[in-house]
């Protein structure tokens, strides 16, 4: 079997020590007291010890490394002494049924009576020294001192004693067993004092373990006596060996005393168990809670923990917790007690307005409400503590007792000095869970302004017959913006600007849609307007309801120095022309407004005609829209004015003036939207 | 920047909301709730006043776009009202008259619903 490759190396020297010493043992019973020889005697004696020793270190090694309950090692304590109680008592009945004629032949010791009376002794043997072996095990429980050396000086002076058994007959030696058993049972005396470890057990424990001290300290003095009775018992004990019963009788009497020191401790520790209790049940549910603060931080596993401590810490019946959320109040949490419930005396206390910010804890009597509202507990007190911040009210922490129990002082202590700790760790997983937000939606808007500048020209056209300067500054939130070329021929450009509604990604997406449909539809057709008009179409399926786009649209045709120019919606055109500046504004309604002939009929292309010299302004509202801390606009006046100043220079410095002029307008207030500028001066000089 | 706020208000049958303040992409859902309301009590027939309109975004345009079949399907419309003229200048430029009923008072635009009958 799996466990039988597992026994270590020490495992079966321990085990072959025993099997060894037991063969050995049993062939010398066999013949013992066929030869009446000394020296077969001493062997004989020494054999016996080795098997004690033998099995002892078996007993040791098969509780050694292991982990038992105090109170299952007292319980088997209790066993082995019951089951050598029975041994020892039943004897004469069993030997008188199993061989009625034994008495008559101990004294002739056949066969027989050797293979029994060596069986029999063995299991005495077995017994005693697992009760020993149990008995040394509650005495190191919860030391922390070493105690080795008062033990086996105890366990050797036992041996000693038992020793001198071998004495009996020699009255002259009697003071050495004397004085032997004086110091012996003084050390016995000393060590039963080692119970330290009942300070651990929990009150129900202490219970358990007072009956059961009282019953195993009577089975061991029973056990005692019967060991001093002269009778059938005795003479085949003192049969197989003398020293055993002595040995047995020792142990049986440390084991009385130990108990019964036991049993008056844990009666004295009693009434303070309780308090004990408490006070352990404390410091580990406040342990283990801020472990989970630095460890957990999901909000609804923290949120779970902090009920669960709470109960714990209040002795209470319920525990949940009342959570602002969006200006409503919810029920989270909830430990112990259904959602109907909870809610019943959730909204009881809204209303009766006894949800107060009060700092303590607050204890609140329901009255007959449990029984009114048939709550499946009769619910009576309820206690209240707010969960907050530096800034603000989170929430309540609601536990709840029923019956005639009441919150006293140290529940409302422990719980107060717990609320604090649950509200911060409430706020740490909030803070947590924002951070993450924030940090999720930066990376959106890294993926969408990647997008649009991969979707914007990367340079702008070279035509020697036009003069081009686009500015694109985006806004934190990608505002949608996009422009673009697409030559036609060697006189042929049109120009593209747009702004998707809405941010981030979303528009980013819609934006690279933009550019492949202007980018296909420019290829076939040389309309400004039927662009438009099919854009519109291709929209349709794509856009959501609240979604939609303003574009504008130019062809410029250099053979005849004109402008073809329709507005989806989209902000006008300026031209700077002899030092004026002229607005152009045909009608259009936005792309994805409306999908009927509306959009269609709606719709004006106008032809302009260029002179050289000429400037274009393409723009998008985020630069007319730009505000200042007063939140005025900037307005078309005021990039009119930019433009009228800058009548005879290159588009570059245009643009760079009226960025400028933005910038000293806004002052340093944030930038909403994207800001787009397309300047495209004529200089047809063929 | 100043907050928002939409109150609906009904006069007779029809539902006036009060836009106050700034309408964008953060407040937009505020404007999105009156409209699920008034969807949800059957209120189709809203006059949108925006005297205290102060800004209007893509964002907050769009609200309307999205609500405004939902209203003519059950007989009833949105219809714009009392807006600064900077508000108009944005409806103005996307073309939202041609597509939206906008009144230079609230009493017009309610006006618009019995006359339609």
């Amino acid at each position: 079997m799996d466990f039988n490759l597992k026994i270590s190396r020490e495992e079966t020297l321990r085990i072959k020590l025993l099997f060894w010493s037991l063969t050995l043992f049993f062939i010398i019973r066999i013949f013992h007291s066929s030869f009446e020889l000394w020296l077969f005697d001493l062997l004989h004696e020494l054999l016996f010890f080795l098997t004690v020793t033998a099995v002892l270190i078996y007993s040791l090694g098969a509780t050694e490394g292991r982990k038992f309950k105090p109170l299952s090692m007292v319980v088997t304590v209790g066993i082995l002494n019951l089951a050598n109680l029975l041994l020892v008592s039943y004897a004469e009945n069993i030997f008188n049924w199993l061989m009625p004629e034994l008495k008559l032949k101990i004294s002739e010791s056949d066969f027989i009576v050797r293979l029994s009376v060596y069986f029999y002794g063995l299991l005495l043997l077995f017994s005693s020294a697992f009760i020993f072996v149990g008995l040394r095990y509650l005495y190191y429980l919860r030391q922390n001192k070493n105690l080795n050396i008062y033990f086996n000086t105890m366990s050797i002076f036992i041996v000693l004693t038992s020793l001198t058994t071998y004495l009996q007959g020699y009255n002259e030696l009697k003071f050495i067993r004397i004085s032997l058993a004086t110091v012996t049972t003084i050390l016995i005396i000393a060590n039963s004092l080692r119970i330290s470890w009942i300070a651990f057990l929990t009150k129900k424990e202490k219970h358990t373990l007072l009956g059961l001290s009282i019953i195993v300290f009577v089975f061991f003095v029973v056990n005692s006596s019967y060991l001093n009775d002269e009778g059938l018992f005795k003479s085949i004990l003192n049969l197989f060996s003398p020293v055993l019963s002595e040995l047995m009788n020792w142990v049986m009497i440390f084991g009385a005393l130990y108990f019964i020191v036991l049993f008056f401790t844990v009666l004295f520790h009693l009434p303070t168990a309780e308090a004990f209790d408490r006070k352990s049940r404390e410091v580990s549910s406040l342990q283990y809670f801020s472990k989970l603060i630095t460890g957990v931080m999901d909000f609804s596993e923290l949120t779970e923990t902090i009920t669960e401590t709470c109960l714990k810490l209040g002795n209470a019946e319920a525990a949940w917790i009342i959570w602002f959320k969006d200006e409503k109040k919810e029920s989270l949490a909830l430990n112990n007690i259904g959602y109907s419930d909870a809610d019943v005396i959730t909204n009881y206390l809204i209303d009766e307005k006894k949800l107060t910010a009060s700092i303590s804890f607050v204890e609140n009597n329901l009255g007959e409400l449990s029984t009114i509202k048939k709550l499946s507990k009769p619910y009576s007190n309820i206690g209240i503590l707010p969960l907050k911040t530096h800034k603000a009210l989170m929430g309540y922490l609601a536990i709840a007792k029923t019956g005639e129990n009441y919150f006293d002082e140290e529940d409302k202590n422990a719980i107060s000095t717990f609320s604090e700790y649950a509200s911060l760790a409430l706020e740490n997983s909030k803070l947590f869970k924002d951070s993450l937000e924030k940090e999720r939606i930066e990376k959106e808007l890294d993926v969408a302004r990647e997008i649009q500048r991969k979707i914007l020209p990367e340079v702008n056209p070279e035509n020697k017959l036009l003069q081009i300067t686009t500015s694109f500054i985006p806004a934190f939130e990608v505002g949608g913006d996009y422009y673009d070329f697409f030559e036609l021929s060697k006189d042929e450009i049109i120009v593209v600007i747009a702004d998707v509604s809405g941010k981030g990604i979303s528009a980013a997406f819609i934006m690279a849609e933009i550019k492949g449909i202007f980018k296909s539809l420019s290829k076939t057709i040389k309309q400004p307007r039927e662009i438009l008009i099919r854009a519109n179409e291709i929209l349709h399926s794509s856009l959501d309801k609240n979604i939609f786009v303003s574009a504008s649209v130019g062809l410029i045709n250099l053979k005849d120095n004109t402008l073809l120019f329709s507005r989806a919606g989209h902000c006008s055109l300026i031209i700077l022309s002899d030092n004026k500046a002229n607005e152009y504004k045909p009608k259009g309604m936005g792309l994805g407004l409306n999908f009927s002939d509306k959009f269609s009929n709606s719709l004006e292309q106008i032809k302009i005609y260029l002179k050289n010299d000429d400037l274009l302004v393409f723009y998008t509202d985020g630069i007319t829209e730009a505000k200042n801390f007063d939140f005025d606009d900037y307005g078309i006046n005021r990039l009119k004015n930019v433009l009228l100043k800058s009548s005879n220079i290159c588009t570059d410095e245009v643009s760079s003036n009226i960025m400028k002029d933005i910038h000293l307008f806004t002052n340093g207030q944030m930038q909403y939207d994207d800001i787009t500028l397309v300047l495209i001066k004529i200089k047809n000089y063929k | 920047m100043t907050e928002f706020s939409a109150k609906i208000i009904d006069k007779k049958d029809v539902s006036v909301i009060y836009l106050a303040g700034f309408l964008d992409a953060h407040t937009a859902p505020i404007l999105e709730d009156a409209f699920t309301n008034l969807v949800n009590d059957k209120k189709f027939k809203v006059v949108v006043n925006c005297k205290d309109l102060n800004y209007i975004s893509s964002a907050g345009l769009g609200v309307f776009m999205a609500y405004i079949e939902k209203f003519r399907e059950n007989n009833g419309d949105i219809k714009l009202a009392a807006m600064e003229d900077k508000i108009f200048n944005i409806f103005d430029l996307l073309g939202f008259p041609l597509l939206y009923d906008i009144c230079k008072t609230e009493e017009e635009a309610i006006n618009l619903f019995s006359e339609n009958k």
